[in-house]
């Protein structure tokens, strides 16, 4: 265990942890809508953007004047760190079929001129994670880790919307090297590890620009190796336990 | 000199499977072509499989092998493959039509076979293992696909042995690179010497499910639909794979609705011979049956993969070991210990096309785990006694429930898990037996009961418990042998005690409280002993006994000593399971036993 250190001390690595409070579910990259199978837990692209939009709801509005030259190095900052995720104790991942009404896109070539937005209905798959336990964050290196224990504080989801996960002030912990790191030792599961790429930028990543963002420049994904074994699993349900 | 190779996960879907089983399939034909006699292991390592040699191989003997076709799996031709890019007069296609008839014709005979009395004159010859991923190519319109796939490895061939020792080398370098990486560096390897390597193909959903036309963006910017591309290299890997190794049958799932459900067989630690054998005869002469349903047909596949498995388990050599497992510390390890499971994928017709439905995967019983030959053969009987059980539900039949249930224990690999379907299958068997139109219900056996049991200790305690056992005896013949009851060529006779209705499901629902399920058992036992009582009073008028167990004040004391000694909610689940089951041997002119000899005759 690293030796506690201050939150002040220059390049200090920050451990959070969350309680999850509903199911989790966040499509990985290599999936499509249709075939929504979900990452076990946040990827740090996930978990960069929630700060980042922390950071926007915050402090955007009052930066609105100089706004480029606020946002353009705490972009950096954020897209710079490090993160890894040890995930809880056991994670039950259910598989389930829905019927929904989405775009229609063969329509809507075929007839320019419709003023409404054609849908069509058919099943999706998506997949929920049910997370027992707690789930830990340790982001770094950082000489602004108090920064963002704060920002860590307002964050309550990731993934996709309404995937809460209670913030615990008890279990900060600021650290001279990283809490945990993820490595690649036998036995351990494996997700896509999307990251922020080092050359993004935030109007490539922002989905109200019109800046195009491309995969592995402005997103990168990676490989994570999550210290997780398969114990069980069925036709509808996957069981999984930390090392 | 490599001892090893990983082949990364990369997609948590069968591709890893039918990928890392691509390799091996290549690397096994140059290893023969090298005539390198080495023998391999398969192992997962949770990050990726490994396929581990038992000698060094020599690398550079394959990278100097002579020009050759570096495809392990021929094209396709349906009815309606464009085949004018094949070089046809060359090589064979698999010729889906033709083998489509022969698996029709095999089919019909073990049908015959099994209706007619006499048997049919010669046995067809079994069709080809692979003739469904034949079928399914054709079907979902990927031939097209999976012969680009096989056409661009064949305008390789000058290049044969150094595209086999690239892919060696990139998946034998420590630390293991990952998959992409590795993939890199051998097109990378491969550009610099020339090769003309193909660019990266369409994702089509067969080979990776999740990758289905539908919305893929960096960022949330649209909803625009675009098609998904991967790298030749690996899609052409996880062809080699599915098309010689997977399992996709063509499964009923309505009245005139058909989904195709395509497996891979994930290994945990087996050798790479075994794992070919076991998994070619299951797909060969031993295929589940599609057309009863989804749940089925995943039981049954568990089912008869377990009883190839048991075939070549370890324990059935008496000394020595059976070739493909390593070590007599294998026996009594768990079925599960070998293999992890399935991995697969549902594909739901939608009329012409087909959507992925469910990513699935399927687990094995790790409660089996036999120690010698006798405890094969005893398991072999086990899940002959399953396989019957799971063989007379039908979901048009209105079974689907029990059925799903039956799928969700036995790809648990739990034995716990075997409570829920009991606790429905018990209500079942009485709802079977008090209709005296309905097929007799298939019972388990105690002696298989307690074979299952064997697997854990808390289990053990208490089904050899004297009390126990007299009282679950007490709930069968109260329950199955009560009433109206069969005996053989339909005749029905009726016994002077009568039969419980419910009774399984007021013990399940009671078992969360010890004090409500021991009354429970209270209130059934002395329902059980007036009962007896009335029978021996009027029995003795006539000059005879009563045959029937009659549990006394010390079984019931038993039964709480149990209750407060283990989980009460366990004593209560197996008390239904022992209660529900088979106890007799045949014995004759035994009206109880008649029902067992029935039994046995109404096998489909």
């Amino acid at each position: 265990m690293s030796p506690r250190v201050k939150a002040g001390a220059t390049m200090v690595w920050l451990t959070v942890g969350y309680q999850p409070v509903s199911l989790f579910s966040l499509k990985r990259s290599d999936a499509t809508s249709m075939a929504g199978r979900s990452n076990l837990v946040p990827t740090p692209y996930a978990i960069k953007m929630a700060l980042l939009r922390v950071l926007l709801e915050r402090e955007g509005y009052g930066r609105r004047d100089r706004w480029e030259a606020w946002l353009r190095p705490q972009f950096e900052w954020i897209r710079g760190l490090t993160v890894y995720v040890l995930p809880p104790e056991r994670l039950v991942v259910n598989r389930n079929g829905y019927t929904l009404r989405y775009y229609d896109q063969v329509l809507d070539k075929q007839d320019k001129g419709r003023k409404t937005l054609p849908m069509q209905s058919g099943f999706v798959f998506r997949e929920w994670v049910f997370l027992e336990g707690n789930l830990q964050i340790c982001v770094g290196p950082s000489d602004r880790a108090e920064v963002l224990a704060g920002l860590f504080a307002e964050i309550n989801y990731f993934g996709k919307r309404g995937c809460f996960f209670q913030f615990l002030p008890e279990a900060i912990r600021y650290t001279a090297e990283p809490s945990f790191v993820m490595g690649g030792e036998a036995g351990f599961m494996v997700q896509p590890w999307d990251d922020l790429g080092p050359s993004a930028t935030f109007g490539r990543i922002n989905p109200f620009s019109g800046e195009k963002a491309q995969v592995g420049r402005d997103r990168v994904i990676g490989t994570g190796l999550l210290p997780l074994r398969l114990r069980s699993t069925g036709a509808k349900y996957d069981v999984y336990e930390r090392y | 000199m490599v001892h090893g190779l990983v082949i990364p996960k990369r997609f948590n879907t069968y591709a890893d499977v039918f990928g890392a089983l691509g390799v091996a399939l290549v690397v096994e034909e140059a290893l023969r072509r090298s005539q390198q006699q080495v023998d391999s292991q398969l192992v997962d390592r949770g990050s990726g499989f490994g396929l581990v040699f038992n000698r060094a191989i020599d690398v550079a003997a394959i990278a100097h092998l002579p020009p050759g076709n570096p495809n392990p799996f021929p094209p396709v031709q349906g009815g309606k493959t464009n085949v004018a890019k094949l070089p046809l007069d060359l090589v064979s296609a698999f010729d889906v039509v033709a083998q489509t008839e022969r698996r029709k014709v095999y089919r019909e005979y073990r049908n015959q076979q099994r209706l007619a009395t006499d048997r049919p004159e010669e046995m067809p010859e079994p069709p080809d293992a692979r003739t469904q991923n034949g079928v399914i190519l054709t079907a979902m319109r990927h031939d097209s696909n999976h012969n680009n796939l096989w056409l661009g490895a064949w305008e390789l061939r000058e290049h044969y042995g150094l595209l086999v020792a690239e892919l060696i080398r990139a998946f034998s370098q420590e630390p293991p690179l990952s998959h992409e990486a590795a993939i890199a560096q051998v097109v990378d390897r491969l550009q610099s010497a020339g090769c003309a390597v193909p660019p990266p193909a369409s994702a089509v959903k067969v080979y990776l499910p999740t990758t289905v036309q539908g919305v893929n963006r960096a960022k949330a910017d649209t909803n625009k639909v675009e098609p998904q591309k991967i790298d030749w290299l690996s899609l052409w890997l996880i062809a080699a794979g599915l098309f010689q190794l997977g399992l996709a049958e063509r499964v009923k799932v309505a009245e005139r609705g058909y989904d195709w459900r395509v497996v891979a067989l994930i290994p945990k630690d087996i050798a790479w011979q075994t794992y070919q054998q076991v998994w070619a005869k299951l797909r060969q002469v031993n295929l589940p049956g599609a057309g009863y349903g989804v749940a089925r047909f995943d039981a049954e596949l568990i089912l008869r993969f377990c009883q190839e498995l048991l075939d070549h388990h370890p324990a059935k050599a008496n000394r020595g070991e059976v070739a493909g497992f390593r070590g007599r510390r294998r026996r009594g390890k768990p079925l599960n210990d070998f293999v992890t499971g399935f991995s697969g994928t549902h594909f739901n017709s939608k009329g012409q096309v087909y959507g992925v439905k469910e990513v699935f995967s399927l687990g094995l019983p790790g409660w089996i785990a036999p120690v010698d030959y006798a405890e094969v053969v005893a398991y072999q009987e086990l899940v002959n006694e399953h396989l019957a059980v799971v063989r007379s539900l039908s979901v048009e039949a209105g079974e689907g429930e029990l059925l799903a249930s039956y799928r969700d224990f036995i790809a648990s690999g739990s034995l716990r898990a075997f409570f829920g379907f009991q606790v429905s299958y018990a209500d079942y068997v009485v709802r079977q037996l008090a209709d005296p139109k309905a097929r007799p219900p298939r019972l388990f056996s105690v002696e298989g009961l307690n074979l299952m049991s064997k697997a854990d200790d808390d289990f053990l305690k208490i089904v050899q418990d004297p009390s126990f056992l007299r009282v679950a005896k007490a709930i069968n013949q109260s329950t199955v042998y009560a009433g109206k009851v069969r005996i053989a060529e339909g005749q029905v006779i009726e016994l002077d005690w009568l039969r419980q209705y419910g009774l399984a499901q007021r013990l399940s629902t009671q078992s969360g409280s010890k004090t409500e399920f021991l009354s429970a058992i209270a209130d059934f036992l002395a329902r059980y002993e007036a009962e007896n009582l009335r029978i021996a009073e009027q029995l003795q008028r006539e000059g005879r006994t009563l045959r029937r167990v009659w549990p006394t004040k010390a079984d019931l004391d038993g039964l709480v000593r149990l209750v407060s000694e283990h989980d009460h909610g366990l004593v209560a689940n197996l008390l239904i399971a022992y209660g529900y089951a088979r106890w007799t041997k045949a014995r004759e002119g035994d009206a109880e036993d008649a029902i067992a000899v029935e039994e046995a005759d109404g096998d489909e």
